[in-house]
């Protein structure tokens, strides 16, 4: 793993992404993307719908197995060692997987086998997600909210150095809300968790992204500081939409 | 090994938390303890020696369990831990963790397996104890070995059932196809003869083999090296499909 130095700060890449390419049958997918982020940042991934969000979040964790390019966990190769890679990685997906015949404690033991984890951290980290009253009953009983609140706790698990989480404000509620977004900010402050989250709400992200990334039918357009994005824009949603509408106009031309 | 074992611990624990085996379990046991009842009543008002029943209930239930019943159970089993996984997208729990494919693939086949053992082992279990009140005890011994190789088979049927859960879309197609081949391949042994030899299905009593009066070495072996290459194909061709599977 290369460290670099910028501007006096350390610079330690956490997730490497070097012309990863993820083309499905329809057209649709990751047509050339690279991208690095560096440790303690929150990157905010934007993008519409089937731009390439959750196809670039699949492949990082192996999910999905690109065309070409690689990516690289903590300087491992997720496609040459997968254990290795996703060992200090944590992943919410989509919609939180999830067994529902099971209850929130045995959803969590299940996934603490893989880390050495003991019931001390999976009664943390209930606590954490709020949901230590209900961790005896079935997680299919459970409501939206409370299913994200259990795949963040899952993502939790491990304490891992990065975490990965597509839209995970999903089905919260605004009390919900804030306390994810308080939790992303201390664990990046504490800890100095490097974050790679996806959204569509621009306004939400713009209060916790230290960085933004822009994709846009595959493509990469803009990767900057949040501060960078904010230079001649008024908000990240002017930021956004300025963008996509340029790379839409030229590529009506 | 670790994780290999952690995965295998959280397949066998979602299996566990299905009640149907539990059902599957109570239901076979009942079975061998009315059997025993009805043949114990009905030696008692035989008055003719000749005609007394005494039942060897491991050995009599053994062949539906390897035909009908834990077939049932391998593929059942196979497709929630495949299908009905990539249906509901569970199977994510298990990709987005530091574990690879390959342990993640056998985990699950084991998984099935250990669930195919436990019950058939319950249902001996049962018979055993029931043998005991018909008189037949001594047989024991030799019931559980016929039990044990006829477990055999049983992994063959569950990774062709695991590599045809690769191909299907949903859970009840992959139930559907699962079944309709194993009827097929069974069928086949029955209608042409000559296919008969080498269809795996036919030989789910893999015990016949091992525990009749005259053992064949020859056939033995070429019969254990055909259910040994199935093994492999099948294990081989379903990792493969596992493995380029999109989720």
């Amino acid at each position: 793993m290369q460290t670099n130095f910028s501007g006096g700060k350390v610079m330690q890449p956490v997730l490497e992404i070097t012309n990863f390419k993820k083309l499905y049958r329809n057209g649709r997918g990751v047509k050339d993307l690279s991208l690095t982020v560096n440790r303690g940042d929150i990157v905010g991934l934007l993008g519409p719908n089937g731009s390439g969000k959750t196809t670039t979040m699949k492949a990082i964790c192996g999910m999905t197995a690109p065309d070409s390019g690689t990516i690289k966990i903590f300087g491992n190769d997720v496609a040459d060692n997968i254990e290795k890679a996703l060992e200090n990685a944590g992943f919410l997906i989509e919609a939180p997987a999830i067994y529902g015949a099971a209850t929130a404690e045995q959803n969590l033991k299940m996934a603490a086998g893989y880390y050495n984890i003991g019931n001390d951290r999976i009664d943390k980290v209930l606590d954490i997600v709020k949901l230590s009253p209900f961790k005896n009953d079935r997680a299919d009983r459970f409501s939206m909210g409370m299913k994200q609140r259990l795949g963040i706790a899952l993502a939790l698990l491990s304490n891992p150095g990065f975490l990965v989480l597509d839209e995970p404000f999903n089905g919260l509620d605004i009390e919900g809300v804030v306390h994810i977004r308080e939790l992303i900010l201390k664990l990046s402050e504490e800890y100095g968790t490097t974050f790679l989250i996806s959204g569509h709400i621009a306004p939400e992200l713009e209060k916790i992204c230290t960085h933004t990334a822009v994709i846009h039918e595959g493509y990469l357009l803009a990767y900057d500081t949040l501060d960078g994005a904010l230079k001649f824009h008024p908000s990240l949603e002017d930021y956004y939409l300025a963008l996509v509408r340029e790379a839409e106009g030229s590529i009506e031309l | 090994m670790r994780k290999f074992f952690a995965c295998l611990r959280c397949e066998t624990k979602k299996l566990s938390l299905r009640k149907k085996y539990t059902v599957f379990s109570i239901i076979m046991a009942a079975i061998c303890v009315l059997g025993t009842l009805l043949s114990t009543l009905l030696s008692k008002v035989t008055v003719s020696a000749q005609l007394k029943f005494t039942i060897n209930m491991p050995m009599t239930i053994l062949p539906m369990m390897t035909q009908f019943v834990i077939p049932l159970i391998a593929i059942m089993a196979a497709c929630d831990l495949f299908a009905s996984e990539y249906h509901n997208q569970t199977i994510k729990a298990q990709l987005m963790r530091p574990v690879s494919r390959f342990k993640i693939y056998l985990a699950k086949v084991i998984a099935v397996f250990l669930i195919c053992a436990a019950i058939m082992l319950i249902t001996f279990a049962a018979a055993a104890v029931c043998s005991l009140f018909s008189g037949t005890a001594e047989n024991v011994p030799y019931s559980l070995g016929a039990y044990l190789l006829d477990l055999i088979p049983v992994f063959i049927l569950i990774l062709l059932a695991a590599a045809l859960n690769q191909i299907t879309k949903g859970p009840t197609s992959a139930m559907f196809l699962c079944i309709v081949v194993y009827i097929l391949a069974k069928a086949i042994g029955v209608f042409v003869p000559v296919m008969d030899g080498l269809l795996f299905t036919s030989y789910m009593q893999w015990h016949r083999l091992w525990l009749g009066t005259a053992v064949h070495i020859k056939e033995l072996s070429s019969k254990t090296l055909l259910l040994l290459g199935y093994g492999v194909t099948l294990f081989s061709a379903g990792y493969w499909l596992f493995l380029s599977r999109e989720y």
